[in-house]
Order: C-alpha cells, then structure tokens, then sequence
C-alpha cells in the first residue's frame, strides 16, 4: 500500500474506528491506542492492499480482537468500567447512552454499534467479528431487546419528571 | 422475530431520508421502532464524538508500521537461519559428545593410575567440556529464537 492511499484510508476510517473502540471499551485513553495499533497491525499485514470495502471489516476485526485481549489479560476489567472523562452527556433526550452502554456486555455493545452506527450486515458483522452469521443474529436479537427495554425506562423516567 | 424492513429503518435513521411507506411502517411495526429508538440513540451518542478525537498524524502511524514492518522482516529473515546453526551445533555436540564418552573411561583411568600423563588427556577433557558447552549454547539459541 502506498503511503498517500494510506492516508486516504485513514481519513475515512479512524473516526469511526475510534468511536467504535472508545463506546465499546468506554474509554477515551484506549481508544488512542488501540487505533494507533490497529492501523500498525493492518499495515504490517498482506491484507492492507485491498479495496476499501473489504478493509473496513478487516480494521474492525483487529480491533475487536485487540479489544478482547485487553479484556483477556485483565488490563479492563471485562464487564464494568471506569468513569469516562471527556464523554459528553446527551442533554437533549436525557438519555445517556454511555449508562445504556454500561449495562450491555462488551459483545453485545460490538454489535449493537456495528449493526446501528456502522450500518453493517450480519455477514460485514460476523467478518468484523469473528462470530457466525447465526451467533450474530441471536446476540443482536438479544442486545437490541436489551437496549430498547433500557432505552424505554428511561423515556419513561424522563417522562415522568 | 425478524422484521424484512429492518435494514431499511436503520439506513433512514442514518442519513434521516425516510419515505413516507417506511414510515406508516414504522407505525405499525413495533420490532422496528425498537430498532429507530436504539439506532437514533446510538446515532446521537456518535454525533457527539468527533468533537473530543484528538487522533494521532496518519504520517506517525505511517512511520510507525514502516519500522515494524522492517523489524518483523528482519526477525523473520534471521530466524530460519538462527535455528539450522541451533540445530547443526546441537548434532555437533551430541557426535563430540558421544566421541568423548566413548574415550572417556580409558582416559579417566590414565589419570588416575598415571598423573604425568594429564597432558595427553586435556585434549580429550577439553573437547567433552567444549561439547557441553555447545550442548547449552544451541540450547539457549534455539530458545530465544523461539521467543
């Protein structure tokens, strides 16, 4: 790969790559990180000349499995997590995300944001993922019941305030 | 449950052009008004993003992966030559070895019965001690290029 189709690449992808890490591991400092990684990884790869289609997922993969091996090793705790700093609050709908997000487990939190940020398929998932087609189909089912359960009580709590 | 507009939902709630068929839809479909709750919401969490990333240069990430790519070529292009030394100091050894252990026994009894006669022998305990040696250096060689 060339470096100026790096740097296309990049543009169009570490934002939303960030943002994937940083609502999934709920935090800002790891997502620098793991992106920084991320692209290392992928450059240093036999993968990096493909098209852009195909690249995305394969970023997403690395940093799904990054994310798992900090999980893995200890280095987040798996299932709570710090306070963010730097994370606005969605002052509008009084609905914050991050708690929706907090009470998810990290799995269900990847695909959530995969499948409704990212806008991808079960199969651009299950390649992002590493999971089968099925298993994404059955967690996504789960989390999305899950979220909107959350998302409704808090609706309502705003409502009723 | 699976609702055949679903993908639909989530792609209007993204760029926001709704027809108005997805939205009577969307009125009578419960599975997908979960989906526009959840995408909106998630939708929003992200809009508020890219006001705080602070990402690092593409040209540092660029430099970055040139240089571990150069480390990892050089890593793999030593390696290969790394283990047949390992291994060909290793079967060096064992031959100097069993050499040794077969001349041993006459030479250790040399020694004991005939003192002057040392100087015959040091040849004999050299090499056994230099195969040993070998014996341990190919060892650690084939573990660290292993690690």
């Amino acid at each position: 790969m060339e470096e100026e189709t790096f740097h296309a690449l990049y543009a169009a992808t570490a934002k939303p790559l960030w943002a994937y890490i940083a609502r999934v591991s709920g935090r800002p400092d790891v997502a620098n990180d793991l992106v920084q990684e991320t692209y290392c990884r992928f450059l240093t790869s036999k993968i990096a000349d493909r098209e852009l289609a195909e690249t995305k997922p394969y970023l997403f993969r690395i940093a799904t499995n990054l994310l798992r091996d900090r999980w893995r090793s200890g280095e987040d705790a798996r299932w709570s997590e710090p306070a963010e700093t730097g994370f606005e609050r969605d002052l509008d709908t009084q609905i914050d995300v991050r708690d929706l997000m907090q009470q998810l487990k990290p799995r269900e939190r990847q695909l959530l944001w995969l499948a409704y940020v990212e806008g991808m398929t079960h199969s651009e998932i299950a390649k992002s993922t590493g999971l089968r087609s099925m298993s994404v189909r059955i967690v996504l089912l789960r989390a999305r019941r899950k979220a909107a359960e959350l998302l409704a009580r808090k609706e309502r709590a705003v409502h009723e305030v | 449950m699976k609702c055949e507009r679903e993908q639909q939902v989530i792609h209007a709630t993204r760029n926001g052009l709704w027809t108005s068929s997805l939205r009577a839809h969307l009125r009578d479909c419960a599975l997908c008004t979960d989906t526009e709750l959840i995408a909106a919401s998630l939708k929003e969490s992200a809009a508020t993003l890219p006001r705080q990333i602070e990402l690092p240069p593409a040209g540092l990430i660029w430099r970055r992966a040139q240089t571990r790519g150069r480390v990892d070529g050089l890593r793999r292009a030593t390696r290969r030559p790394f283990l047949i030394v390992g291994v060909l100091s290793g079967l060096y050894a064992v031959v100097l070895l069993l050499w040794g252990l077969l001349q041993l026994p006459q030479s250790v009894s040399r020694l004991l019965i005939t003192p002057p006669g040392l100087n015959g022998n040091v040849a004999l305990a050299g090499a056994a001690l230099s195969g040993i040696l070998v014996i341990v250096g190919s060892c650690v060689l084939a573990l660290e290029t292993r690690r």
